[in-house]
Parts: C-alpha cells; sequence; structure tokens
C-alpha cells in the first residue's frame, strides 16, 4: 500500500493513506499518512457511524496539503465502541442453537457440516433480504455445495470444485470465504443485535462444526500441492483463533503457521 | 486494535516478519485546495465487481471500481484470514468510503469523486505490482485525478 503511494507521488499524483500497522508507515516512509489505531479490516472505523467515518477521512485528505513529506500522523480517536443491541447489557448471541444431531445421522464433518448450513440458512436469507446484498458469491456454489465440498475434504474424501478456471489452491480458498462469509452474516443478521468482530470470531471458533472441519482441514496438509499447502496451513485459521478464549475449547491444539 | 501490542502474540508476529520495501527518498507533490480536487480511492481489499474474477493468492492484477458502483456491486477476496471482515459486510464504507466521498462532492468538501478507482490484493509483493500501478497512474493522469486515498485493510 505504501509502495503504491510512492509510485504514484513520483509520477505525479498527490497521495495521502490510512495506515493501520504504525512500524510499517514508519519504515515505508508514503509521503502522507495518517495512523488510526481501528481493528485490522476496518480502516475508516466504524461501520454504520457515518459522522465518525467522515472525520477520519476529512483527517486523511487533509494532509494533502502537506508538502514536507513523509508525513505520519496519528489519527487522535479510538473507533467508537459498538452498541451490538439497543439494551447495551444484552449480549449478542448466535441466531441458532446448535442441538446435537440425531442419532442417524452419520458422524461425518459433511453431515454435520450440512445440518449447521441448514440451520443458518433462513438467517442467512434475512441478512440478504434485509441488506439487499452479500459476500457470499465468490465461488458461484450454494453453501450446502460448499458444506459437501469442505466437509468431504475433511472427510478425507476425494472431492472436486465444479469451478472452470484456476488453480485448485485459489478455488479452495475462495470456497472457504464464501462459507465463512455466509456464517458471519447469518450470525449478524438479528434486526437490532450485531455482534462485535470479536464476539462473531468467538462464537464461530469456539461453537460451530465449520470451525472443526476448518481445522481438521488446516491438519490434512496439501497432498503434494505447494500451493495448497499453503492456503491450507496458513490462509484457513485466523491467528485470532489460537487465542485463550479458543484454546479454552480445545479446537486448536497446534499452530502449523 | 490494530496496535501490535493489543494483537495475538501469532499475528503480532507474523506482521512484523513481513518483509518489507525501503525508499531512501520520499516525492511531494503539490495541488489545489482540496474542495478543488479530483479524488480517486485505491483499495488492496481484493475487491472486484460482483461477476468478475476474484482475485488469487500472488495477485499483482487490479480491478477497476466505476465511481457509480453500489455496495452490491462489490464483492471482497482478499486472501488472509488475518482482518476483521464482519464491518465491510455491514457497511462498505468501513473499506471503501465512496458513500462518503459522494457527500463530501455534494456539500463542497472535495471538488468531485473520480470515474474510476481501482483495488489491489494486499498480500501481494508490492515490486510484482509496478506494471498494474504504472497502468493507473496514466489512466489517473488522463482522468485529471489530483488526490488519491490509499486504504489497506
Amino acid at each position: 500500500m505504501s509502495a503504491i503511494a510512492h509510485q504514484l507521488e513520483s509520477a505525479g499524483i498527490p497521495t495521502t493513506l490510512v495506515a493501520l500497522v504504525r512500524p510499517h508507515a514508519e519504515k515505508i516512509r508514503p509521503p502522507r499518512a495518517l495512523w488510526v489505531p481501528f481493528e485490522l479490516g476496518r480502516p475508516i472505523g466504524t461501520p454504520e457511524n457515518t459522522i465518525f467515518q467522515r472525520r477520519v477521512i476529512e483527517a486523511a485528505l487533509d494532509l494533502l496539503t502537506r508538502t514536507d513529506t513523509p508525513v505520519l500522523m496519528d489519527f487522535p480517536e479510538e473507533a467508537p465502541a459498538e452498541a451490538s443491541s439497543p439494551n447495551p447489557d444484552e449480549m449478542w448471541v448466535c441466531p441458532v442453537s446448535f442441538s446435537n444431531n440425531s442419532t442417524d445421522t452419520p458422524d461425518t464433518h459433511t453431515s454435520r457440516l450440512m445440518v449447521e448450513v441448514a440451520q443458518l440458512r433462513p438467517w442467512y436469507e434475512t441478512w440478504k433480504r434485509e441488506r439487499s446484498r452479500t459476500g457470499v458469491g465468490l465461488t458461484g456454489l450454494d453453501p450446502s455445495k460448499l458444506a459437501q465440498f469442505l466437509g468431504g475434504f475433511a472427510d478425507g474424501e476425494k472431492v472436486s470444485l465444479p469451478l472452470e478456471t484456476g488453480r485448485f489452491a485459489d478455488a479452495f480458498k475462495l470456497a472457504v470465504n464464501d462459507l465463512l462469509t455466509f456464517y458471519q452474516e447469518a450470525a449478524n443478521a438479528q434486526p437490532g443485535k450485531i455482534g462485535s468482530s470479536a464476539e462473531i470470531n468467538s462464537w464461530f471458533w469456539s461453537s460451530t462444526e465449520a470451525a472443526k472441519t476448518l481445522l481438521a482441514i488446516r491438519n490434512q496438509g496439501g497432498n503434494g500441492d505447494p500451493q495448497l499447502d499453503i492456503v491450507l496451513k496458513r490462509l484457513i485459521v485466523p491467528h485470532v483463533a489460537e487465542g485463550v478464549a479458543f484454546r479454552e475449547h480445545r479446537l486448536v491444539s497446534t499452530s502449523n503457521d | 486494535m490494530a496496535r501490535l501490542s493489543d494483537m495475538p502474540d501469532a499475528l503480532r508476529r507474523h506482521i512484523e516478519a513481513l518483509p518489507l520495501p525501503t525508499f531512501e527518498e520520499t516525492a511531494s507533490c503539490d495541488g489545489p485546495a482540496l474542495s478543488e480536487r479530483r479524488v480517486a480511492l485505491i483499495s488492496t481489499a481484493g475487491l472486484s465487481m460482483t461477476g468478475e474474477a476474484p482475485f488469487g493468492m500472488g495477485a499483482a492484477d487490479y480491478r477497476v471500481i466505476p465511481g457509480s458502483a453500489d455496495a452490491s456491486d462489490i464483492i471482497m477476496s482478499h486472501i488472509s484470514v488475518n482482518y476483521d471482515r464482519t464491518g465491510y459486510q455491514r457497511d462498505w464504507n468501513v473499506v471503501l468510503p465512496l458513500d462518503r466521498l459522494r457527500e463530501m462532492a455534494a456539500d463542497g468538501s472535495i471538488g468531485a469523486v473520480a470515474d474510476h478507482h481501482y483495488s489491489f490484493m494486499g498480500a501481494s509483493d508490492p515490486e510484482s505490482m509496478k506494471p498494474s500501478i504504472e497502468v493507473i497512474t496514466k489512466a489517473m493522469l488522463r482522468e485529471k485525478v489530483d488526490a488519491v486515498l490509499l486504504l489497506p485493510v
């Protein structure tokens, strides 16, 4: 990001950037950078807070008046705390209470994941209806197909992705992204009850079959495909899943990263 | 949470170990008042228009996002799993604040919103992205963009 700023500015186009990792901006020294103390993934701060977002953008654009580059300024405000529900004492909870599979369901990742996806689907449909958008769609596959594919892979079956182009490793990663987005959107679909990223992460990695499936996949390795090996070992399970809260659930036993 | 000290140990070690380019000098361009500038966004969130090919690992190419795009036109395919996506899912302006820029153009805070904005895959090697940046530099100069706001995730 900072390297792009150098190249553009050298070509005569004035730049300013938002920096999320201050030490990186200190080292790369882009022409103008506003460091913000926000969560990774949220360079403009807080969703659905237009006034705060505007302050961040104005602070970054105001740096364009500076020609004594490099300029690195700190944004003086933390991201406002989010009210997860109209009642601040009311914690976010997942809209679905996952029940144990019935005894006639095969005990496989695939079957358990299929049940979970079916339970979450009404909430996902609610999200799509209320928001008129969804981030699911990288693969074009229905979530039940994603569950079949990823569950099957975790179960050691020979599975394929019905995608036309590209490397299998890329398609695999897109399938994981689609499944994660399906879960996150379903989880946040309750009217008036929004989970913080920490709440959604904690729920996902501590209590879903999808998390168990992804952890099982990570530990399988790429079977001779070096690109797939990178995806499985580094791009499936986030570092945050290895925090204390998650270890308590004994879902994460080793780190391969 | 983007303070390194607040991050889980593994994530902090990962970020600290990332190879970074260095630059001996930093260029500096002047420009008119903000109220007269044409502003473009560059995001490294791996955004594409729905229906376009998503980004793959190591991608050094870019996608064009029209200034008229709406949230439902955009899809994210960044490969990293270590940043929050729920904020973007709720409000795309957290990552690509086109709505805010349009408001600023409407009230005269900026001169105009550019007709074209751009997205890269942020996890890719900056060196490999240079040819793509040369292409969009020329496009921006043609469009008379004189302010670029760069946004990572």
